[in-house]
């Protein structure tokens, strides 16, 4: 190793164009694969009450993760009795209530995400008179690069 | 943040004396950038988790912040929820199909006066699950108050709380609770 093999003044301006070329290039990176996981992450949300309002329960109950919890009207469901509980009624009220569904936030990180969004739902149910604002809450989580759902939160109340 | 990468191109390029390599002296340096710099980028993965405190997988944790939460709510003290909320731009906070915007609105315009109803909350059979960073927990909750027109509420229902790993502490980022009258 000698002493003049120091870097030249733009041998250094080379490696740091390099430098920020590739800093930028890896920050473009994240941001697309970021914003792809975004899109994923809505797509499944938007894919699970599009099975709902098409009675496809085969389609929305492979997007729930095994182990996923739902909570709804007060009370609490694995994925079994989900299937065999509220899963019905959840289907026959998409396809009778159409909901006004404002756009859905999502927070990435890493490999899980949650997605919110409020919603107004206005329509007849049987003899019901459905008015009320709704919000939803939905965390997901990728294995196998494919995202699941794992527990959801509806809550609900009159608009009146 | 400096490219730690630099360094390492200086000191290959001294090893290897790339001084007499003529023009091609750029494209082996080029190539030898790439080779680090991507080596770099990892090392700075690793020294930015390493850097920071592991993301505490324990439930007690959670258990004890909810904890803090249910007595801030009942006696209307915004302290718990200033110390285990990350206050973030566009915060949420859900109860029935109402919410607040922002931890300041939670605190001023929901918990203060829903503790002068004479609140009482329990929080129980808290779930607790853990992905690396991220945490959420899911409790039974049962509410009491009389309301302002003499109204006696007795309801029972459901909390999701979502937590970030924050600066070595789990900080609450979002809340979603719901609940009905008991019968």
């Amino acid at each position: 190793m000698t002493g003049n093999s120091r870097p030249t003044g733009r041998g250094t301006l080379v490696l740091r164009i390099c430098a920020v070329t590739l800093g930028l290039a890896a920050t473009a990176d994240g941001a697309v694969s970021q914003e792809h996981s975004h899109s994923e992450v809505v797509a499944v949300v938007d894919a699970f009450h599009a099975s709902l309002a098409s009675g496809d329960s085969t389609t929305a109950l492979s997007l729930l993760a095994d182990d996923v919890v739902v909570l709804e009207s007060g009370g609490v469901e694995d994925k079994d009795h989900y299937r065999s509980g509220h899963l019905a009624g959840d289907m026959r009220f998409a396809a009778a209530v159409p909901r006004e569904r404002e756009a859905v936030r999502v927070t990435v990180t890493g490999d899980v995400a949650w997605a919110w969004s409020t919603n107004r739902a206005t329509g007849r149910m049987g003899d019901r008179e459905i008015d009320s604002n709704g919000a939803e809450l939905v965390v997901l989580t990728r294995v196998d690069d494919k995202w699941r759902i794992r527990a959801i939160h509806w809550s609900s109340r009159s608009a009146r | 943040m400096a490219n730690p990468g630099y360094p390492l191109v200086v000191e290959v390029r001294s090893m290897i004396g790339v001084r007499g390599l003529g023009r091609s002296r750029w494209v082996v340096l080029a190539a030898l950038f790439v080779v680090f710099s991507s080596c770099a980028s990892e090392a700075v993965v690793d020294e930015s988790v390493s850097g920071q405190t592991t993301p505490s997988h324990d439930s007690a944790l959670l258990e004890s912040i909810l904890e803090d939460v249910r007595v801030g709510w009942e006696q209307g003290d915004g302290a718990p929820f200033y110390e285990h909320f990350l206050d973030w731009e566009g915060a949420r906070y859900f109860e029935g199909g109402g919410q607040n915007e922002g931890l300041e609105d939670l605190v001023v315009n929901h918990v203060e006066p829903e503790a002068e109803l004479g609140l009482q909350l329990a929080f129980t059979d808290v779930q607790t699950h853990f992905e690396g960073e991220f945490a959420w927990a899911l409790v039974d909750t049962e509410i009491r108050l009389t309301t302002a027109d003499g109204r006696d509420i007795h309801n029972r229902g459901h909390g999701t709380y979502l937590f970030r790993w924050t600066d070595g502490a789990w900080r609450i980022v979002h809340t979603q609770s719901a609940s009905s009258p008991v019968r």
